[in-house]
């Protein structure tokens, strides 16, 4: 459609055009005998001015939804010569071109066009739907129609926020047939095998989706199923808001809106499909962040996700700590055995760990992880000596975070002690006398918690720790040289620091004392013998 | 006696009493084979008289009554003892009840008798001769003394007799006073203790008895001690006499003086003369204004009095110490503020500065604050003490001279100020100041400055004052400034002056970042100096400042860390150069410095290092970091980090994340690929091998060089590599110095490896190494510094003992039960309570022993006064029996000569 208006006499030619339309509207609807005024609206519709183009394709609209109602759109069961059929066959080929034209407008620049068009394509899929309960008796919904509307919408590359916002916040999370539908036309669009073109021959300027899933398609996908809030229930009663209405009599067989069973297959397929797609790595990192929040609580059979989780927890990284959650939720809730879940939890404390933004959440999971009593007291020490090594070199963030955990750990787990504090010639397992020059056994590249003898050794780093510049971590790590009667520390209170953080509170309040000046007066710029001036040259 | 006892108690506990009795009388030998002494005694004894015989009768009569008290078991009472522990003997296991009780008595006899005695009676002779009643004289002794005694009164006896004070007076002269017949001095005071209060005791602890009898220091007497008394109180009256007289004089001497100095004051004389009759009042009222003026006069305040060189450098010394001591505790985050922040002793600095009298010799030569002795070229800025010399006096006299001044120096061909002065120094003899003076050469000109400012207040007027001067010109206005308001010469100085200090501040930054004309490094130097200097006038002002630049600066860093706009200016790294000195940056919080090292971490560990200026603010950055911990050694995580980045970035290849992993923190790729900037091209050497460039001030305002020249990579590299040695000295403490540094002998391997080796003949020739090489040889030397370090540690290092406490007591749920409860004992776990309680029964078992004793006292007087009362009685009877019996025999006899009379009349009658 054109954006092109001519600036001379716009506003005459509109008002003439919109009256005409409305003239023809009102004749079509009117008689039968004005069907042909369809073509005029459709030409105007697709005409060079917007607003009257607009108000055309409203117009259109209207028409053919008293026609689906007065079912001249249905495909008549009569004889095809009939003159019936022949009307019917005409309308229907109008209508879709009148479709296609909404189908064209949601790739609109515009987003209240988009929205606009995605509105009138769904009444009329109501409609549809309407008409065709009446010819099935039963209850039927026109998913042809409707998987025609969701392609386009999810194959829309640019500017879309609004019209995928209005789709999900008006209509998929409100009807709950829109929505298992929805679901059905995911997991078939997402799957291997699916061809577009196959379906219908007409569909041919679907230029840009190949064969293979597009990018935009998969993003498309995510932030829609990523926002529906209302999910499928458990509760059949609960499913009561329908888009094409239930009939009176619904028939031999339940239909299948009607299970909560099938809305939740139908959620979990279209999940798995989509995550079998092949995802960005910002793509995959969000849907890890949603996992386990939004989508293993309402799958089917959450063992599904399982080789999901599993490959994203071996891929490391940032991705492993993500997917940790996830792979939590199916180890507590579904009783998944992972094996050697501490060792891989072990690789995950590298020296990325302190420095990237998930630490928070990692150290949540890690506490929950750690906090068990039967855990053997080899394995708490080689995490501790770990995550105090890391600290050595993370910024103070990190730093405030490990100081906690470790303090924690070690009142849960006593045996643990023995890393802050060994007295000469104690040896928990034989009562040998350890000796002196071998008193940091610890072997920082061994990937086998179990074999690092962390618990032979001390944490010297945490004692380092006491010596940090930012004064609230020297303070912190006191903590070690007292006797362990505190409680528990609260990590939550220690994890979302930020180098903002500490800056700001250092500096919001005025110091109620002015502060200390040197010994001795600077008497250059550079003090002589400073470490500038070994290499700078003023 | 209790001895014996005990022993015959417990030998003879089963016997009989008659059994006992007899044994005793036998072995005293009153009865049985011995007790009738033989013919041959009775014979001797006869020859020896009568005498002997009583002795053996007295004799006899205390063994019996020794006998008699052993055996009546009423008599003695036995303390039980709880525990019977061998070897420890107590005094009162058996006691002899009714011994005591005698003893007692015979003790109250003595005390409370004699002076129920003497009660009511008047008068009486004191024995004062010398050593009389003691004991432990002998008599030569006593004669010496009262020898000495005489001879020394005879020789003082040379006051009047009448003279009341004189102590001359002693032996029965008539000054002695007395109350009846006593000498005052020799009267016990009603408030002084009694004398027999210990004595009082005695009956309760007879063992110290014996004790008290023999004093071993004669106590003084009263009289004596009264004499020392009144002669020391003469000896105070002279001393004051003589002070007074001393004082009159000085005061003779300072009005005569106060002219003079009232001439120097230039005060007027303003008192009227006409009046001639109220002349003297006139004077008085006068002075009195004056006076009241001088405590106004700034000039006239009292002064210290001149220290001498080794008070001076004991003061110094002093200073330091204390202000050591306070940066110690400042560093273990312990609280010294009472101490260094209020006024009484302040960063002592700033005490001598603001309130410091100047001192006479002060006059002469130094009227500036601060002037610390131990650093006057650099402190003063160049020739700074001979401005003072040539314009200071001046310009306080008199204005006029300024011209001719400026004039003299203008006649000189440098026509400077500094010239001027220096030859105005060298003419005094400062060859050091001159020196320090001619070193920094002005740009010229300076003929035209004036020697008088006003006062900036904000930035703006400063850059008015000085926008038209070069840089070197403006130091010397800051001189200027700083003689003219000198903080000694008014009280409105010091806010004068604590804004100059935050204004030099602004104008450091402006010259750091000026671009067009880059300013020399002594002008930089000289106005840190003088910051440093004016910062103790106001801290508070000065540090709020700072604060407030941290903060702008940490808003700068924040937009490079956000978006790398090249936000982070020069003087940035300029001004945190110099708050790190200006500021007691070892301190565990620093209201400034910490949220400074704050900001500088985080640009270190998240700016993405892009351009030459980039990587030149980091080194400078992390330096600063390394300045700032040099006394207090923390530990700075993100600077190791960031000299690792830098070390790693110079040899590994930016596309391969593992090649970097021997650093201990990661990388994101966006900070490798701009890190890439510094990888040393193998062929680089042999195009341009200009040997190894200096990192240079300049290079932080080239925000757009992304290209290194191979000098500028060596030269950055070298550089990472001397602070990284720098950071590796200060950390060698650490605990954890191992695992700090132990990636780091992995990473100078790789570079040795990787750096291009070439050897070029001709630069080598040229400039005597070529840049890998030079860069090699401070590899290598870190490489084994850092080998050796960290052997040292690992060898040294210890298992950790954090927990060890004083080990703590198993909590007990069972209930506490006493196996021996004694009703007397207290087991009151408060301890303050339990002190309360043992003190109360100390004062009521005081009080019981106190009202016993009193009630034993009353219970001896009713006694002795019923004896008397008897013996009173019983005189009485006896008295009035024999009055009786006369009356009686008169009566008799009269009865007998009635009778006679009547047989003699009746005799007669018959006649």
């Amino acid at each position: 459609m054109s954006l092109k208006r001519s600036h001379s006499n716009t506003n005459e030619e509109d008002k003439t055009l919109t009256e005409s339309v409305r003239k023809l509207e009102a004749n079509v609807l009117s008689s039968h005998q004005n069907l042909n005024d369809i073509v005029k609206i459709f030409s105007i519709a697709t005409g060079e001015h917007v607003e009257t183009a607009f108000v055309a394709v409203n117009s259109l609209g209207r028409i053919y939804s008293a026609l689906w109602a007065k079912g001249l759109l249905r495909r008549s069961k009569n004889h095809k010569d009939s003159a019936e059929a022949k009307v019917s066959e005409w309308l229907r080929s109008n209508f879709n071109k009148y479709t296609d034209l909404l189908k064209t407008m949601l790739g609109h620049s515009e987003a209240p066009m988009q929205i606009a068009a995605l509105r009138m394509l769904l009444q009329l899929l109501g409609k549809e739907g309407e008409s065709l309960i009446k010819t099935a008796g039963g209850y039927a919904f026109p998913n042809e129609s409707f998987m025609e509307i969701v392609e386009p919408v999810l194959n829309i590359g640019t500017a879309n926020e609004h019209l995928l916002r209005a789709l999900v916040e008006s209509y998929l999370n409100v009807y709950d047939d829109l929505r298992i539908y929805f679901y059905r036309n995911v997991a078939k669009m997402a799957s291997p095998d699916y061809d577009p073109f196959k379906r219908s021959s007409k569909k041919a300027p679907q230029s840009k989706l190949s064969t293979e899933v597009s990018e935009t398609f998969v993003r498309n996908v995510f932030a829609v199923m990523s926002e529906i809030r209302a999910i499928p229930k458990t509760d059949s009663a609960d499913i009561k808001s329908f888009w094409v209405p239930l009939p009176k009599n619904l028939g031999d067989a339940e239909p299948v809106v009607l299970s909560p069973s099938a809305h939740k297959r139908a959620f979990s397929e279209a999940w798995l499909a989509f995550m079998r797609l092949p995802l960005t790595a910002d793509l995959y990192k969000q849907v890890l962040l949603t996992m386990h929040k939004r989508i293993i609580p309402y799958m089917t059979d959450a063992k599904g996700l399982m080789d999901f989780l599993s490959n994203s927890y071996d891929a490391g990284g940032s991705i492993s700590l993500l997917a940790l959650n996830g792979l939590f939720t199916l180890i507590t809730e579904y009783n998944l055995n992972y094996p050697q879940f501490y060792e891989k939890l072990y690789a995950l404390l590298d020296r990325n760990l302190l420095h990237v933004k998930y630490r928070a959440r990692f150290f949540r999971l890690l506490e929950i992880f750690l906090g068990s009593s039967h855990l053997p007291a080899y394995l708490i020490a080689a995490f501790i000596k770990r995550m105090s090594r890391l600290a050595l070199s993370a910024p103070p963030a990190g730093a405030v975070t490990v100081i906690p955990m470790v303090y924690n750990l070690l009142k849960d787990h006593p045996s643990c002690m023995v890393l802050i504090h060994r007295m000469p010639g104690y040896n928990e397992e034989t009562g040998e006398e350890v000796v002196a020059e071998d008193c940091d056994p610890f072997d920082a590249k061994e990937p086998d918690p179990a074999k690092c003898q962390a618990i032979k050794s001390s944490v010297w780093e945490l004692e380092t720790l006491q010596h940090h510049y930012y004064p609230n971590i020297a303070t912190l790590a006191k903590v070690f040289n007292e006797p362990f009667h505190k409680p528990k520390f609260m990590l939550e209170d220690f994890l979302d620091h930020t180098y903002a953080t500490f800056f700001e509170s250092d500096t919001v309040r005025k110091p109620k004392k002015a502060p200390a000046l040197a010994v001795q007066p600077p008497t250059s710029l550079i003090r002589s013998g400073d470490a500038l001036g070994d290499f700078l040259v003023i | 006696m209790g001895k014996q006892n005990a022993i015959k108690r417990s030998s003879g506990n089963k016997q009989s009493a008659l059994k006992k009795l007899r044994s005793a009388l036998s072995t005293a030998g009153i009865t049985g084979a011995n007790s009738q002494p033989s013919k041959r005694e009775l014979k001797r004894r006869r020859r020896a008289g009568q005498q002997k015989d009583t002795d053996k009768l007295d004799t006899r009569r205390k063994k019996l009554q020794a006998i008699q008290r052993a055996l009546n078991p009423f008599e003695l009472q036995v303390n039980r003892k709880k525990l019977d522990v061998l070897g420890l003997k107590r005094k009162d296991e058996v006691v002899n009840v009714a011994a005591t009780r005698q003893k007692a008595a015979e003790r109250r006899k003595q005390t409370l008798g004699k002076e129920r005695e003497r009660k009511g009676r008047l008068g009486g002779i004191v024995d004062q001769r010398i050593g009389e009643n003691d004991p432990t004289m002998d008599p030569e002794e006593r004669m010496l003394r009262r020898f000495t005694v005489e001879r020394q009164r005879r020789s003082e006896r040379n006051t009047s007799l009448y003279n009341l004070e004189d102590d001359s007076d002693v032996e029965g002269g008539i000054a002695s006073l007395t109350h009846f017949g006593q000498a005052l001095s020799e009267m016990t005071d009603d408030f002084e203790p009694m004398a027999d209060d210990d004595n009082r005791q005695m009956d309760v602890d007879p063992e110290e008895n014996s004790d008290g009898e023999q004093q071993p220091a004669r106590k003084k007497t009263k009289a004596e001690v009264m004499q020392e008394i009144i002669a020391k109180s003469k000896q105070h009256k002279h001393e004051q006499q003589q002070q007074r007289e001393q004082d009159d004089e000085e005061r003779q001497e300072l009005d005569d003086e106060f002219e003079s100095v009232r001439g120097l004051l230039s005060f007027e004389d303003n008192v009227p003369e006409n009046e001639e009759g109220d002349m003297q009042q006139q004077k008085h009222q006068a002075y009195d204004a004056h006076v009241r003026e001088l405590t106004f006069e700034m000039r006239a305040r009292p002064q210290d009095r001149l220290l001498t060189e080794e008070e001076k450098a004991r003061d110094e010394l002093e200073r330091l110490e204390r202000a050591e001591r306070h940066r110690q505790r400042r560093m273990d985050g312990l609280p010294s503020g009472s101490e260094s922040e209020s006024d009484d002793d302040a960063p002592p600095r700033s005490r001598r500065g603001a309130s410091r009298q100047p001192v006479a010799d002060d006059l002469g030569d130094d009227f500036m604050p601060d002037a610390a002795e131990d650093e006057p070229v650099a402190l003063l800025g160049a020739g700074l003490a001979d401005t003072r010399a040539s314009d200071d006096e001046e310009e306080e006299e008199s204005g006029d001279e300024e011209d001719e001044s400026s004039e003299d120096s203008g006649s000189d061909l440098s026509g400077d100020e500094e010239e001027a002065s220096a030859d105005a120094d060298a003419s005094a003899g400062d060859t050091q100041r001159a020196a320090a003076a001619a070193d920094s050469k002005p740009s010229g000109g300076d003929s035209e400055l004036p020697y008088t400012f006003p006062a900036p207040g904000d930035y703006a007027a400063w850059t008015e004052l000085v926008g038209g001067y070069t840089p070197e010109q403006q130091l010397v206005v800051v001189r200027r400034l700083r003689t003219q308001y000198h903080i000694q010469l008014s009280p409105q100085n010091k806010p004068r002056l604590g804004k100059l200090a935050v204004i030099l501040v602004d104008h450091l930054a402006a010259l750091a970042d000026r671009q067009h004309e880059p300013v020399s490094g002594t002008v930089l130097d000289e106005l840190a100096a003088h910051i440093g200097q004016l910062a103790s006038v106001d801290v508070e002002q000065f540090g709020e400042h700072c604060r407030q630049a941290v903060i702008g600066i940490h808003r700068r860093i924040l937009a490079d860390v956000r978006g790398s706009s090249n936000a982070l200016r020069p003087s940035d790294c300029a001004l945190m150069r110099l708050f790190v000195s200006v500021f007691s940056s070892s301190d565990r919080y620093h209201a400034v410095v910490t949220p400074m090292l704050v900001a500088i971490c985080q640009y270190l560990a998240q700016h993405v290092f892009a351009s030459l200026a980039d990587v030149t603010a980091g080194l400078v950055l992390a330096a600063v970091v390394h300045e700032s911990q040099r006394l207090s050694r923390r530990l700075v995580p993100e600077a190791l980090n960031f000299l690792y980045a830098m070390l790693a970035a110079s040899v590994c290849d930016p596309a391969d994340p593992e090649d970097w992993a021997g650093s201990p923190n990661p990388l994101s790729r966006r900070q490798r690929d701009a890190l890439a900037l510094l990888r040393v091209r193998k062929d680089a050497s042999a195009e341009n091998d200009a040997g190894v460039a200096p990192v240079r001030w300049s290079w932080l305002s080239e925000p757009h060089c992304d290209h290194l020249s191979p000098a500028q990579q060596y030269g950055i590299l070298k550089a990472s590599l001397l602070l990284m040695r720098r950071f590796v000295d200060c950390y060698f403490a650490l605990p954890a110095f191992a695992e700090c540094f132990a990636p780091l002998s992995p990473l100078l391997e790789k570079i040795s490896q990787r750096l291009p080796l070439h050897f070029r003949l001709q630069q080598q020739q040229q400039s005597g190494a070529s840049a890998p090489t030079e860069v090699r040889t401070v590899l290598t030397d870190l490489q084994n510094h850092v080998a050796e370090l960290l052997t040292q540690s690992l060898a040294k290092r210890q298992p950790l003992r954090l927990q060890y406490h004083r080990p703590l007591a198993i909590e007990s749920v069972a209930p506490k039960f006493e196996s021996s409860y004694n009703l007397d004992h207290h087991y009151d776990p408060d301890r303050s309570r339990n002190e309360m309680v043992k003190l109360r029964r100390q004062v009521a078992r005081e009080r019981r022993g106190a009202v016993r004793e009193l009630r034993r006292d009353a219970q001896f007087v009713a006694a002795q006064r019923l004896d008397e009362q008897l013996e009173k009685d019983r005189l009485y009877k006896d008295k009035m029996k024999k009055a009786w019996s006369v009356l009686e025999n008169d009566q008799s006899e009269m009865k007998k000569l009635d009778k006679l009379k009547i047989k003699e009349r009746k005799a007669k009658v018959p006649k």
